[in-house]
């Protein structure tokens, strides 16, 4: 079962990681156990990305999906004499935020969060409902640079924006947040 | 609330990310230093971030990986799919080209859609009667409109190969 410590070490293991790239380009030419690579190296994050901002399980398995389904297709948009994971996660945040407008906003609802998660403290409900009540523009860049721990300069490449643009959406996230948090206690 | 407070509060995301000028930065912590409210906020600020890198997530389920692996799988294009629309068309192109009798057959055919022209434009006008399509010209419609149809598939596959392809 998922350990915030498992996530940690993926965070800290996946920045500049030679073994993508490698990866990448074998799965560029056709490979297809190259792309299954690519797969098990990222699906992990991708989930919990996914999960964190749709708060379903099933639509974070769709979601997650569609992003390595669409990594397949575009493969050969990828310039392999680039670094692997800035391309990877704006490919990423584009079908995140694409695939909700496509989706009917369904109320939030957390039966089963405390059961899915192992660990889940009991403060972190409320953090997880402030989280999905916040845009689609101001939830990714937060689960990207706190959940996932992407760097500010490939968090606004990854979706197109300023690094002040990125910082800004930052400052009203959390003060957002906050104010969420205090009106649910 | 006072509002240095408010004030405070507002400078507090920015206090937190280090982006306030030095003297302001100075004056902003003297005020947490008395302000328990202020401080509450500003604790609450600081945690915020390591308490959404906390959150866990489920593990992702066996099936995805499956799932994935599947589509893909379904969306390869192997030779005996991209190269035997070629073959329908090739079968195609020559049961028309035999059908118009080679160059002199489509020189026929090229005088006759003219003519057919022709008299559509008269019968527009009122001057002559509808020219009625002869039954050979269907059938060549039928095969050309089946040559065309391949051959735009045939297309679409290669297109989905893209620079792989070459």
């Amino acid at each position: 079962m998922q350990a915030d410590g498992t996530l940690a070490a993926l965070r800290a293991q996946s920045t500049g990681d030679p073994d993508s790239e490698a990866l990448a380009r074998a799965a560029r030419g056709g490979d297809l156990d190259a792309f299954e690579g690519l797969v098990r190296r990222y699906q992990r994050r991708v989930y919990a990305l996914a999960y964190q901002h749709l708060r379903d399980p099933d639509e974070a398995q769709d979601l997650a999906q569609e992003v390595f389904v669409r990594l397949y297709r575009n493969l050969d948009r990828y310039d392999p004499s680039r670094p692997f994971q800035p391309w990877f996660w704006r490919l990423a945040v584009n079908v995140a935020a694409t695939y909700r407008r496509h989706r009917p906003a369904a109320a939030v609802e957390l039966p089963d969060v405390a059961a899915a998660v192992e660990t889940a403290p009991e403060e972190s409900l409320p953090l997880e409902r402030a989280l999905a009540d916040l845009s689609d523009d101001l939830r990714l860049p937060v689960l990207l640079h706190y959940y996932l721990d992407l760097p500010l300069d490939e968090i606004a490449l990854s979706m197109g924006l300023s690094l002040s643009a990125v910082k800004s959406r930052l400052h009203r996230a959390r003060a957002l947040l906050r104010r969420l948090l205090v009106e649910e206690e | 609330m006072a509002a240095i407070c408010i004030q405070v509060r507002a400078q507090l995301e920015a206090l937190i990310d280090g982006e306030v000028a030095t003297d302001l930065d100075a004056r902003l912590r003297a005020h947490l230093a008395d302000c328990p409210g202020c401080r509450a906020h500003h604790a609450e600020a600081t945690s915020l971030p390591a308490r959404i890198g906390a959150l866990g997530s489920p593990e992702p389920p066996a099936a995805l990986l499956d799932g994935i692996l599947r589509r893909v799988q379904g969306e390869k294009i192997g030779p005996l799919h991209l190269w035997g629309p070629l073959v329908v068309e090739l079968l195609l192109a020559v049961v028309a080209v035999w059908y118009v009798s080679g160059l002199q057959g489509l020189s026929l055919l090229v005088q006759r859609t003219a003519s057919d022209v022709g008299s559509l434009i008269g019968w527009g006008a009122g001057l002559s009667e509808l020219p009625a399509p002869a039954a050979g010209d269907v059938f060549l419609l039928l095969v050309c409109g089946l040559l065309m149809v391949t051959t735009l598939y045939h297309l679409t596959l290669l297109a989905r190969l893209g620079p792989r392809f070459s």
